[in-house]
C-alpha cells in the first residue's frame, strides 16, 4: 500500500533525439531501481512535459536538432523548473563543462555533466543524488 | 554498460543496427537536398551511439561527418564518408550477427 508521497518512485524525464540512447538509458534505470520514467526525443516536447508534469530529475542530451542545449536550459530555467538536471553529451568535455556552468548560472540544479556513454555506476550515483535533492511533490 | 546479459546485449546491438541504418538513410536523403547542417547533426548522433557499442571506427567517420566543411567540399566529403560508412555498417552487422547468434541459448 502506498501511504504517502515519500514512497513514490523518483520521476525522471529522459531527453535525447536518439531512440537508441533513450532505450539504453531506460534500461539502465530499470536495472538501478524503481523509477517513473518518461522520455522525449525533441526539446519542445520535453519543455511541454516539464510544464505539465515536472519530473524530479531531467536527464538531457545537449545536442538536439530543434534547439541547442544552452537554449534548452534557458527555457527550462524560465519555466521555473526546480528539480535536478544531469547533462549528457557526445561533445568535448570542455563544451560540456561550459554548458554546465551556464546552466548553473541560470539557477538550475545541475548534478553532473557526463560524456556519452554514461556508465551505469555513474548514473546510479547521480540518481541517488537526485533522490537526496528531491523536493516535496508540487501541486499543479 | 549492460553487464553480462547476452539477450540484452543482442537486443541493443540490433537496436543500434536499426537506428544507425535509419540514420544513414536519412543522411542520404538530406544530402540530396544539400542540407549539410542536418548531415552534421546526424553524424554527431550516430557517433555517440557508435561509441556506446564500441564501434570506434564508425564513430571516427561519423565525427568527420559532424565536422564537414561548407558547401561543395562538404558535399563531396559527405558522399565519400557515406560510401565508407555503409561498408562499415555491413561489417558491424556481420560481427554482431556472428557474436550474438547464440544469445538466446542458456
Amino acid at each position: 500500500m502506498n501511504d504517502g508521497a515519500p514512497a513514490d518512485p523518483l520521476r525522471v524525464l529522459l531527453l535525447d533525439d536518439d531512440p537508441f540512447q533513450l532505450a539504453l538509458l531506460e534500461d539502465m534505470l530499470e536495472e538501478l531501481g524503481d523509477f517513473d520514467v518518461a522520455t522525449a526525443t525533441h526539446a519542445q516536447g520535453a519543455l511541454a512535459m516539464l510544464k505539465s508534469n515536472p519530473p524530479d530529475l531531467l536527464v538531457c542530451d545537449l545536442s538536439m536538432p530543434d534547439m541547442d542545449g544552452i537554449e534548452f536550459m534557458r527555457h527550462v530555467a524560465q519555466e521555473g523548473y526546480n528539480g535536478t538536471v544531469v547533462l549528457l553529451s557526445g561533445m568535448e568535455n570542455a563544451v560540456l563543462k561550459a554548458a554546465e556552468r551556464l546552466a548553473m548560472a541560470q539557477g538550475l540544479t545541475i548534478l553532473g555533466a557526463c560524456g556519452k556513454p554514461v556508465a551505469a555506476a555513474e548514473l546510479g550515483d547521480l540518481v541517488n543524488l537526485a533522490k537526496m535533492h528531491r523536493r516535496p511533490h508540487r501541486m499543479a | 554498460l549492460l553487464g553480462y546479459h547476452p539477450q540484452k546485449i543482442r537486443k541493443f546491438a540490433f537496436k543500434f543496427l536499426h537506428t544507425t541504418k535509419d540514420g544513414f538513410d536519412e543522411i542520404e536523403t538530406v544530402m540530396k537536398t544539400g542540407n549539410l547542417a542536418r548531415v552534421r547533426e546526424l553524424g554527431h548522433r550516430i557517433k555517440s551511439a557508435a561509441r556506446t557499442v564500441g564501434a570506434l571506427g564508425m564513430a571516427e567517420l561519423c565525427e568527420d561527418l559532424e565536422n564537414l566543411p561548407q558547401e561543395e567540399a562538404g558535399a563531396i566529403q559527405a558522399r565519400n564518408l557515406m560510401a565508407r560508412l555503409w561498408l562499415l555498417l555491413d561489417l558491424v552487422t556481420e560481427q554482431i550477427m556472428t557474436n550474438t547468434t547464440f544469445a538466446n541459448d542458456d
